[in-house]
């Protein structure tokens, strides 16, 4: 029987934890699926065929990605420090998109160096959506997820890689329905945005009849 | 070219006309002579001679045969010179005007004639301005606004999306038909409706010199058909800017444009939280776009992701601390869908687009966004509320729930498309009778 030595026991938890939060968030607690975030921006990526998905979901993964740890310091850091702080009057959930805002340009800037290794076409044009990837719900959601769950770093860094692979995952999956739903069966009032809609609603269900329960807000 | 014969002469007839000619004879110059001698005077000698050549005088010879016989002619029938001097013939029929009376009769009638034209013009021009008041207060196409002295340069740390996707999302998710119209760059300004026509008065026309007429009609540069063609152009972009206008309804940001929609499927599961969302969004929606406006001309339009973003956080904090003063810790029910709001769409979609509008646009822009938005926040959220439960609001209309599915995500989706789809073919049905009405209106005008 294969034994596995005590010291990397930690290790191996720490990786299958990991993965099992990325999963998580790819297919249970998908971000588009069963929070909506990042729709809009869906939207708008699956009809463009002009668009490329890898312009917008690339500097997406980075910077949610980035944003996780970032957001993580913030939540038991910062937060922590400037409880003590604040004013009686101003609650400090009032203060929580200003400061993940920032953490979320700060991996921005930190996503545009790294986009610098791609090559020059794609890196262009990947700088481009850079700032419509970070101004979007689903890195900033993400990041108000993790820390309303208390998540560690770890684990927020793992929902956090999740959450984007998921966000493409359910990209391409609208994208390839999309092209179906092009059929003239469909009727015209339902076409375009309306049958997109019902569409993601049925991949919804069919998420939420695997998971069995409905996911914290 | 022969020559016609003459109809009138007829063949082989020949007038035949005796010119008598007076003539002296003999016997007259001998009786003149005799007459001179004896010292008669020359009209006494005119007298006997013309006497002579009548036959009425005596003369001792007898009178020569003349060659032509004279036709013997019929004496004419006696004038009655009395009755003719006495009778004056008076016409009864009419009476007799004099030719004053008669210019002022056709002055007259050529001045009763002038007036029922005139007012038939004043009609007809009448109905022609109410047709072109209502055609440019509908179809016009708004004045065009003075742009900025900023300079419209693209951010430069943060590159913004390239200049060909002016307008992309909008366009792209958009449900409601609109004609790809080629919309003008610098929109054309109001056609000058026509000078009503001034009753004149034809039977005097005024002489108009020509340098006049030429000044006050100038050679058109187009012809009438273009000019027709430009016009219906301009209402059809005055239509479509009006429907790209209309945020409440016809261009709703959340059912038409596709924007704002995470909180509207996430959040607004019954009335109390969409009240609260329509709360946020109006508040967000609305002094977000001003103050990143404001900010944007200071930064003369550089940095637009970060102003945008960082103006709705900044206004999230007054926005919170009013929300939680009138909702408490109901609050903590929207979750993460309140925080989120600072980088939704519906509030930083005008980061992407290239050209400043001025902040009094901004504010009007952002009201009415905010206003379509509260709309489908309250008519979504009540919505799935009495599916879900029965209920609206908290008041139980039903007591049971008809589909519990509403309260998920996927019937947030699902209820969300349904309603697009039915929000989008009203909306169709009214832009489709609106450029029908163009196309009527301006079909047989050439003006």
């Amino acid at each position: 029987m294969p034994t596995v030595n005590t010291e990397l026991q930690p290790i191996l938890n720490g990786v299958v934890q990991f993965v099992s939060y990325m999963v998580l968030a790819v297919f249970a607690e998908n971000v588009i699926l069963a929070r909506a975030l990042g729709v809009t921006r869906l939207m708008k990526l699956v009809p463009d065929h002009r668009a490329q998905v890898w312009d917008f979901c690339l500097p997406l993964l980075l910077v949610i990605t980035l944003s996780a740890p970032l957001g993580w310091a913030a939540h038991n850091l910062f937060f922590t420090w400037l409880r003590d702080h604040l004013p009686a009057w101003l609650p400090i959930s009032a203060l929580r998109p200003i400061v993940y805002l920032t953490c979320g340009v700060a991996a921005m800037a930190v996503a545009w160096l790294l986009l610098g290794v791609l090559p020059r076409k794609l890196r262009t044009s990947c700088r481009n959506e850079l700032s419509l990837a970070t101004c979007s719900t689903a890195v900033l959601g993400t990041m108000l997820i993790c820390a309303n769950q208390n998540y560690t770093i770890l684990q927020s860094i793992a929902f956090a890689l999740g959450s984007g692979i998921g966000y493409v995952f359910a990209v391409f999956i609208v994208r390839e329905g999309r092209r179906r739903l092009r059929s003239k069966a469909i009727p015209s009032i339902f076409q375009g945005l309306p049958s997109s809609m019902i569409y993601i609603g049925v991949l919804s269900l069919a998420i939420y009849a695997l998971v069995g329960h409905t996911v914290v807000l | 070219m022969p020559m016609q014969p003459n109809p009138n002469k007829r063949r082989g007839e020949e007038r035949s006309e005796t010119l008598i000619i007076p003539h002296i004879t003999k016997e007259m110059v001998e009786t003149a002579r005799h007459m001179a001698e004896q010292g008669a005077s020359r009209a006494e000698i005119e007298a006997a001679i013309a006497a002579m050549q009548a036959g009425k005088a005596p003369s001792t010879a007898a009178p020569k045969k003349p060659i032509v016989d004279p036709q013997p002619t019929q004496p004419a029938p006696q004038r009655n010179e009395t009755a003719h001097h006495n009778t004056v013939i008076t016409p009864t029929s009419r009476p007799r005007y004099t030719a004053a009376e008669r210019r002022a009769m056709l002055e007259e009638v050529q001045r009763r004639q002038a007036e029922r034209e005139a007012a038939r013009r004043a009609e007809a021009q009448e109905e022609e301005d109410r047709f072109r008041v209502y055609r440019d207060r509908e179809y016009t196409a708004p004045q065009p606004v003075p742009k900025p002295a900023a300079p419209q340069k693209p951010a430069a740390p943060a590159p913004s999306r390239p200049a060909q996707a002016a307008r992309p999302d909008v366009e792209a998710t958009r449900t409601v038909q609109i004609p790809a119209a080629e919309v003008p760059a610098a929109p054309q300004p109001a056609p000058k409706p026509a000078a009503p026509v001034q009753p004149t008065a034809p039977a005097q026309p005024a002489a108009v010199p020509a340098h006049t007429q030429a000044e006050a009609a100038p050679a058109p540069k187009h012809t009438k058909k273009s000019s027709a063609a430009r016009g219906y152009t301009e209402a059809e972009n005055a239509l479509n800017e009006r429907i790209r206008a209309d945020h409440i309804w016809l261009s709703n940001p959340v059912l038409v444009r596709g924007l704002g929609m995470a909180p509207v499927i996430g959040a607004a599961l019954d009335g109390e939280r969409a009240l609260m969302l329509c709360i946020a969004a109006l508040i967000l929606v609305t002094f977000t776009r001003v103050l990143a406006v404001a900010v944007c001309h200071l930064t003369k339009n550089r940095f637009r992701p970060v102003v945008y973003c960082y103006s709705a956080a900044l206004l999230y904090i007054p926005t919170y601390i009013l929300l939680y003063e009138l909702f408490g810790s109901d609050l903590t029910l929207l979750g993460i869908y309140l925080p989120i709001m600072v980088v939704e769409p519906a509030i930083v979609k005008r980061m992407e687009f290239t050209e400043l509008e001025p902040v009094k646009d901004a504010l009007r822009h952002g009201f009415n966004n905010a206003l379509g938005m509260c709309v489908v926040l309250l008519i979504v959220g009540s919505l799935r509320e009495l599916l879900a439960t029965g209920a609206v609001f908290g008041n139980v209309l039903l007591h049971s729930a008809p589909l519990p599915l509403a309260a998920l995500p996927a019937g947030g989706f699902v209820i969300l498309g349904v309603m697009a789809a039915c929000w989008c073919a009203a909306a169709n049905l009214y832009t489709d009778y609106k450029h029908e009405e163009v196309r009527r209106l301006y079909a047989d005008r050439k003006h």
